[in-house]
């Protein structure tokens, strides 16, 4: 029991020793359809017909508070 | 039955790619500058100019530089070669195998050999700022200055 307990133990650390994408893995990430706001003209306008429909903007993202005071 | 163990045998064979190794051997005594690179990656393009024109100074004095295409996209790598044409060697490495046995901490990666081999030195990334003290480099290698 205790060395069945000690290999699962062992499989579970060192299935976190190789987390995260190698440097010249990262060409799908480095994609524009890959960025958070990918279409910012797109944003600007949908934001545009919110604040005119709503009398308030933002709560997009952190920088925004939604709080209608502009 | 066979037919189909056959195929699907062949499709698993497919998949494994022949591992690429840098062989350096055919350079001996000239200074090696290997360079990490993607189309993808913006300061990588922006690097070529500048490969270039080291490539047409310096490859009379012993420099020959290697440009690694890491981990890109086939057409994509294709269609930038296309626009910008240079005259020094490109080598494909579709998985990163270079990469990985050179421990590249990001892109562009460079990498610097002396004229017996030895890796000198390496650089992650590529700014003008940098430019001039890397060209500095390469020049005292070429000269026999350590």
């Amino acid at each position: 029991m205790k060395v069945l307990a000690l290999v699962v133990l062992g499989l579970s650390i060192s299935g976190c020793a190789n987390l995260g994408v190698s440097p010249w893995e990262r060409g799908t990430l480095a994609k524009t359809e890959m960025e958070l706001d990918s279409y910012p003209m797109q944003s600007a306008f949908d934001e545009h017909v919110y604040f005119s429909k709503e009398a308030s903007s933002g709560g997009r993202g952190f920088s925004g508070g939604g709080c209608g005071c502009n | 039955m066979m037919r189909t163990l056959l195929l699907f045998v062949s499709l698993l064979c497919s998949g494994i790619v022949q591992a690429v190794e840098l062989d350096l051997t055919p350079y001996k005594g000239k200074v090696v500058y290997v360079d990490l690179w993607a189309s993808w990656c913006i300061p990588c393009r922006a690097s070529f100019p500048w490969m270039e024109q080291l490539h047409q100074d310096l490859e009379k004095a012993g420099l020959v530089i290697l440009a690694v295409n890491t981990g890109d996209d086939p057409v994509d790598a294709a269609r930038f070669l296309e626009s910008t044409k240079p005259s020094f060697k490109i080598i494909t490495d579709r998985e990163g195998d270079i990469a990985k046995s050179l421990s590249a901490k990001g892109m562009p990666f460079s990498v610097l050999f002396d004229r017996n081999g030895k890796r000198v030195g390496s650089h992650t990334g590529f700014r003008m700022k940098d430019a001039p003290g890397m060209r500095k480099s390469i020049e005292s290698l070429l000269a026999g200055d350590k």
